[in-house]
């Protein structure tokens, strides 16, 4: 009967644990891409708000919000009075202001907004407070310029009703 | 609570039909901004404006003293736009049913500055002799069928507008076309002369 010494660097070494295997998606991501920041309830800024990350607002902002390339997100708190540029914007809080999504815009139920949204995609839940106009002419937010500013005053500027006879054809 | 109810429209059909594809259109909704609505009306190449007016009215109402009260200045604050905004639809449901004659010549006087020859003015005119309190919400499901939201806790009496007090009332438009429906709601398509 023999007897097989147990190895020493077997016993004092555990083999240590693997991380499970990233998807690789994942691993390509920049770090970038995974950040955003929050501005909290108890927030307040005054001024231009621009950056490289997404952002999630349930704070108040008076001024402009400038993310072109992220995603802006108003929290049921957050209480905004800037134009809003974006990739996908949604708002569940407040906004008096207009919001250009170069994607999309989504106006949740609990949202109250009064101001103009132009974007490629457009969705509102019933039950969202909305008074303002919603640019369906198929352009981009890159190509909507700002109306005038008075946000539920807005008419379409008069290269968008190209087309139209302004002397009498009927609709 | 609310009784919905699908109906036909004759009028929105009649309204659509002179809707082209080749072109932008510009609207007024003056109900509230409603899921259905915005999906139905993307189909279109449009701008279109939500102006919920008869909530913006009463909170409106609820926020300045009765006395100081003008209709003139309610309707400028309410309906904001500018001198050179043009519409190509009005889309007032059922709203006139919410107002006297005399507030419904200011609303329209108002109205027609933004309209140019050709601008369709929806509207339904209840003939019933009680309305529900508060205007019926109208949802579009396609270009001849609108579920009918109607708040059904109160009712209250309903001005009962006669066509020839419509007609009266309406006279820079001519009427495109009129629908009697089932439930004594009289469609009417308006055109601006």
């Amino acid at each position: 009967m023999s007897w097989k010494k147990p190895d020493r660097d077997k016993l004092t070494t555990p083999t240590p644990i693997q991380p499970p295997p990233q998807p690789s998606a994942q691993k390509n991501q920049s770090p970038s891409a995974k950040e955003h920041a929050l501005i909290g309830s108890s927030i307040k800024i005054e001024g231009s708000l621009s950056g490289g990350e997404d952002l999630f607002v349930e704070g108040q902002i008076n001024g402009k919000i400038e993310l072109d390339q992220h995603n802006v997100t108003i929290g049921t708190n957050g209480r905004i009075k800037a134009d809003i540029h974006g990739r996908s914007i949604i708002v569940m809080g407040e906004v008096k202001g207009d919001l250009y999504g170069s994607e999309q815009i989504i106006l949740r139920k609990s949202s109250k907004v009064r101001g103009n949204l132009f974007a490629a995609r457009v969705s509102l839940e019933d039950g969202a407070d909305f008074k303002g106009s919603i640019d369906m002419t198929s352009k981009t937010a890159a190509e909507a310029k700002p109306s005038q500013k008075d946000n539920t005053a807005v008419k379409p500027p008069s290269h968008q009703l190209s087309g139209q006879d302004k002397t009498g054809n009927k609709v | 609570m609310v009784s919905p109810k699908v109906c036909k429209s004759l009028g929105l059909n009649a309204l659509l039909d002179t809707v082209r594809g080749d072109r932008i259109y510009s609207i007024l909704d003056l109900g509230p901004a409603l899921e259905d609505n915005v999906r139905f009306w993307s189909q279109f190449s449009c701008w279109l404006h939500i102006q919920d007016f008869y909530s913006s009215y009463r909170e409106w109402r609820a926020a300045v003293v009765p006395e100081e009260e003008s209709k003139e200045a309610a309707f400028s604050v309410l309906l904001p736009f500018s001198d050179e905004t043009v519409f190509d639809i009005i889309l007032t449901w059922d709203l006139f049913n919410y107002f006297d004659l005399r507030e419904l010549e200011v609303l329209v006087q108002r109205l027609s500055r933004w309209c140019r020859p050709g601008t369709k003015l929806f509207m339904l005119i209840s003939d019933l002799p009680n309305i529900p309190v508060s205007p019926t919400v109208f949802r579009i499901l396609n270009r001849e069928e609108m579920i009918h939201e109607i708040p059904i806790q109160e009712t209250r009496p309903c001005p009962r507008h006669q066509p020839r007090d419509i007609a009266r009332l309406m006279a820079r438009f001519n009427i495109s076309c009129s629908f009697l429906m089932r439930h004594g709601i009289q469609e009417y398509v308006f055109a601006f002369k």
